[in-house]
C-alpha cells in the first residue's frame, strides 16, 4: 500500500465536482497518471494538469472549417461535451440514444473511467450508412468529458469520423466506445489539429468480432498534451489496421498508444505509425501487441518510425510484443532518426532548397502512412491536415 | 570555365586535398585518375558543395564566378552538375515529379521561364529512351529497386535534361557493362559543346574510349601530380600510379 498522494489544485476541484461512487474513489486515491505510471511515463497528465479548472461552460468559439469532409456525411458536434444533434433527420442506418452517465471502472484506463461519469451518446450502425462525422470541439479554459458509444450490428459497413479541435487552454476528454459486429467493417478516421494549449486525451475502447475488421488512420498534430489511445480487443479472424501520422513542431507533445488483445485464432493486424518532430516537440508511441494461449495464427506487425528534424526535438518509443501461443507470427520495427543527409544533399545538388529538399523527404516519409488510406478523396484531406502541421 | 586553385580541404582534421590546382577550359573533357584515397570523391562534393566539404583555403570559380559559400542547389542552378558514384534511392519520392521540380528550380533561380508538364514529359522520355530506362522504372519512386547500372542511366539522364554548364562525372563507369559505357559516351558527346565543360573521374581507362578526354590529371596524395594529353591513360593502365608518385615527391 503505498502512502495517500496529495492532490493538486486541479484534482482537489475534479474530485469534489465528482459525484460519489468507485470512479469517484479509484481516481482519488492515486490521482490522474503521471510519469510514476508505466503507462504514462512519457505523458505527465498530472504534470500537464496542475492549475484548477472549473467545469467548461458553453462552447462560445467560432466553429472552424471542418478538417475532413465526406460527401452525405451526418455530422454531430460535441462542444465542450455536449452534443449537438437533430434526431429528427437522421437517415437510415443510424440511430441515436443519448443516455444519462452510467459511471464505472474500467480497467487500465483511468481516463475513460473519469469520461463514464458524462451522458452517453449511443449511436447503432447498420447496413450501410450513411458516413458519420463526430467533431468534438473544445474552447475556454475549462474541463469537460464526453462518451461515445459506436455499435455496428453484424455485416454492416460504415466510415466514422471523429475530430478533435480545441481553442484555449481547455482539458478534453474523451471516451469512445465501438463494437464491430461480426462481419462487419468500420473506416474509422481521426483528426487532431494542432491546439498548442489544450490538454486532450481521447481514449477509446473497441471490440472487434470474428471476420470483423476496422481501418483506423489517425492524423495528430498534438498539443500542450495529447493521448491517443486504442485499446482493441480482436476475436478470431478480425483484422485491424492501426495507422497513425503526427507531426509536432514547437512545445507540442502528442502521445499514440494502442494496446490489442488477442482473444480468438487467425486474428490480423497491421499498424504502421510514423512521426516528424521538429523545434522542442515530443512524440511519444506506445505499442503492445498481447496475444493470449489460445489466439494461434494471429498474424501482428507493428512499426513505428520517426524522423526528428532538430536537435531539441524527442521521440520516446516503446514497442511491445507480450505472447503466449506457440503459432504466430508477430513482429514489431521501431526507428528514429534524422533526414537523411546523403539524400538531403544529392536533392539540392539536383537544385531543391534546403527548404523543397526537406519537404520532399517529409512527405515521402509519411506519404507511406497516407498511400495506406483507400478512398482517394480522403487521402488527400488527410494530406491536407498533415500538412498544416509543417507550418 | 572551371578554375581550381589551391584548394586545400581537411575532413576530420586529415588534409585530403592539398593546395590542388586544376583548370578546365570551355569545351573541353579532363579526366582524372588517380588511386583509392586519393581525393577523387572530396574533389567532387568540395565543388558540388556538400556540406561539410568546406575548403580551408583556395578557390574554385566557375566562368570567373566563386562558388564557395554557395548553397548546393544555388551551384546547380549556375550549371553545375554531379554525377554521384553512388546515387541515392529516395523511397518515396515520384521520379518525375521531383526531377520536375528540381529543373524548375534551377531554371526559376536563372531568372528562366519554368517548364510545362507536358514540355518536361516530351524531353523526358526523349532523355529516358537514350540512357535505355523503360517507363515502368520511371514510374517507380527515385532509383527505388533499381541496379548499379540503372542508378548510372538515372543520373545520365539527369545529366542530359538539366543541359549543365559543367558537369562533374564520379565513377560513372563503375558497374557499367560495355553497352551501358556506350550509351555514356553518347549522352557525353550529344552534350559537348563550346560553352561546355566535363570533369570525368575514373578509376580505368575503358570508359574514355567512349569519353575522349583533352587532358588527363593524375591524382595522388590530394594533388595533381601529373598531367598529359588522352595517352597517358594506357599510361597510366601499364604502368599504375607509382611512376607519378615518385616525380610528385
Amino acid at each position: 500500500m503505498s502512502a495517500p498522494i496529495t492532490l493538486t489544485a486541479f484534482e482537489d476541484r475534479l474530485f469534489a465536482d465528482l459525484p460519489q461512487g468507485e470512479v469517484a474513489e479509484a481516481l482519488k486515491s492515486r490521482g490522474l497518471p503521471s510519469r510514476r505510471a508505466e503507462a504514462w511515463k512519457w505523458s505527465d497528465l498530472r504534470a500537464a494538469l496542475r492549475d484548477e479548472k472549473q467545469a467548461s461552460g458553453d462552447y462560445v468559439g467560432e466553429v472552424p472549417p471542418a478538417p475532413l469532409s465526406l460527401d452525405g456525411a451526418v455530422v454531430l458536434t460535441i462542444r465542450n461535451g455536449t452534443a449537438h444533434m437533430d434526431d429528427a433527420a437522421l437517415p437510415d442506418g443510424i440511430g441515436m440514444t443519448r443516455g444519462l452517465p452510467e459511471p464505472g471502472v474500467l480497467p487500465d484506463a483511468d481516463l475513460a473511467s473519469l469520461a463514464t461519469a458524462a451522458h452517453t451518446l449511443t449511436i447503432e450502425l447498420q447496413g450501410n450508412p450513411p458516413p458519420l462525422i463526430v467533431r468534438r470541439l473544445s474552447d475556454g479554459e475549462g474541463r469537460h468529458a464526453d462518451r461515445l458509444r459506436v455499435r455496428l450490428a453484424p455485416g454492416t459497413c460504415a466510415t466514422l469520423v471523429e475530430t478533435h479541435e480545441a481553442q484555449g487552454a481547455p482539458f478534453a476528454n474523451s471516451l469512445t466506445e465501438i463494437a464491430v459486429g461480426e462481419g462487419a467493417n468500420l473506416t474509422r478516421l481521426i483528426a487532431q489539429p494542432a491546439a498548442d494549449d489544450a490538454v486532450i486525451v481521447h481514449t477509446t475502447l473497441a471490440s472487434l468480432a470474428e471476420k470483423a475488421s476496422l481501418g483506423q488512420t489517425a492524423i495528430a498534430l498534438g498539443g500542450a498534451l495529447v493521448r491517443h489511445e486504442t485499446r482493441l480487443v480482436q476475436n478470431g479472424e478480425s483484422h485491424a489496421q492501426l495507422d497513425g501520422l503526427y507531426r509536432l513542431t514547437g512545445k507540442r507533445h502528442c502521445d499514440t498508444t494502442t494496446h490489442v488483445d488477442y482473444v480468438g485464432e487467425g486474428a490480423e493486424t497491421s499498424q504502421l505509425v510514423k512521426g516528424v518532430a521538429s523545434g522542442r516537440a515530443r512524440g511519444v508511441f506506445q505499442g503492445k501487441f498481447h496475444v493470449a494461449r489460445g489466439a494461434q495464427h494471429t498474424d501482428a506487425k507493428m512499426a513505428h518510425h520517426a524522423l526528428l528534424l532538430e536537435q531539441g526535438a524527442q521521440i520516446n518509443a516503446k514497442p511491445e510484443l507480450e505472447i503466449y501461443a506457440d503459432d504466430v507470427e508477430c513482429a514489431h520495427g521501431n526507428t528514429a532518426g534524422a533526414l537523411d543527409p546523403e539524400a538531403m544533399f544529392y536533392l539540392r545538388q539536383r537544385g531543391l532548397s534546403e527548404e523543397q529538399a526537406r519537404s520532399l523527404l517529409i512527405d515521402a516519409f509519411a506519404g507511406e502512412v497516407l498511400a495506406r488510406v483507400q478512398d482517394e478523396g480522403v487521402r488527400e484531406q488527410l494530406e491536407r491536415v498533415f500538412r498544416a502541421g509543417l507550418e | 570555365m572551371l578554375n581550381i586553385e589551391n584548394l586545400t580541404v581537411e575532413i576530420e582534421n586529415n588534409r585530403i586535398l592539398d593546395a590542388l590546382s586544376l583548370s578546365v577550359p570551355a569545351g573541353e573533357v579532363h579526366a582524372i585518375m588517380g588511386p583509392n584515397g586519393s581525393g577523387k570523391s572530396t574533389l567532387s562534393y568540395t565543388v558540388a558543395g556538400r556540406p561539410g566539404y568546406e575548403p580551408v583555403s583556395g578557390d574554385v570559380t566557375l566562368n570567373g564566378e566563386s562558388l564557395i559559400g554557395l548553397e548546393p542547389d544555388e551551384r546547380a542552378a549556375k550549371g553545375v552538375f554531379l554525377s554521384f558514384q553512388q546515387p541515392v534511392a529516395i523511397p518515396g519520392v515520384a521520379t518525375m515529379n521531383f526531377l520536375r521540380t528540381a529543373l524548375n528550380a534551377q531554371r526559376k533561380a536563372r531568372g528562366e521561364e519554368e517548364m510545362s508538364s507536358a514540355d518536361f514529359l516530351k524531353v523526358f522520355r526523349e532523355h529516358a529512351k537514350t540512357v535505355g530506362l523503360t517507363p515502368d522504372k520511371l514510374k517507380r519512386p527515385f532509383n527505388e529497386g533499381f541496379s548499379g547500372g540503372e542508378k548510372k542511366r538515372m543520373e545520365m539522364l539527369q545529366m542530359a535534361l538539366f543541359q549543365p554548364r559543367f558537369a562533374i562525372m564520379d565513377e560513372t563507369d563503375s558497374g557499367l557493362d560495355i553497352d551501358a559505357l556506350k550509351m555514356v559516351g553518347e549522352v557525353v558527346n550529344a552534350l559537348r559543346a563550346p560553352d561546355r565543360g566535363f570533369l570525368v573521374i575514373t578509376h580505368y581507362q575503358r570508359l574514355l574510349d567512349y569519353v575522349k578526354p583533352d587532358r588527363i590529371h593524375v591524382l595522388a596524395g590530394g594533388r595533381i601530380v601529373h598531367s598529359g594529353g588522352p595517352e597517358l591513360a594506357r599510361e597510366l593502365e601499364e604502368g599504375g600510379y607509382e611512376q607519378f608518385k615518385a616525380e610528385a615527391a
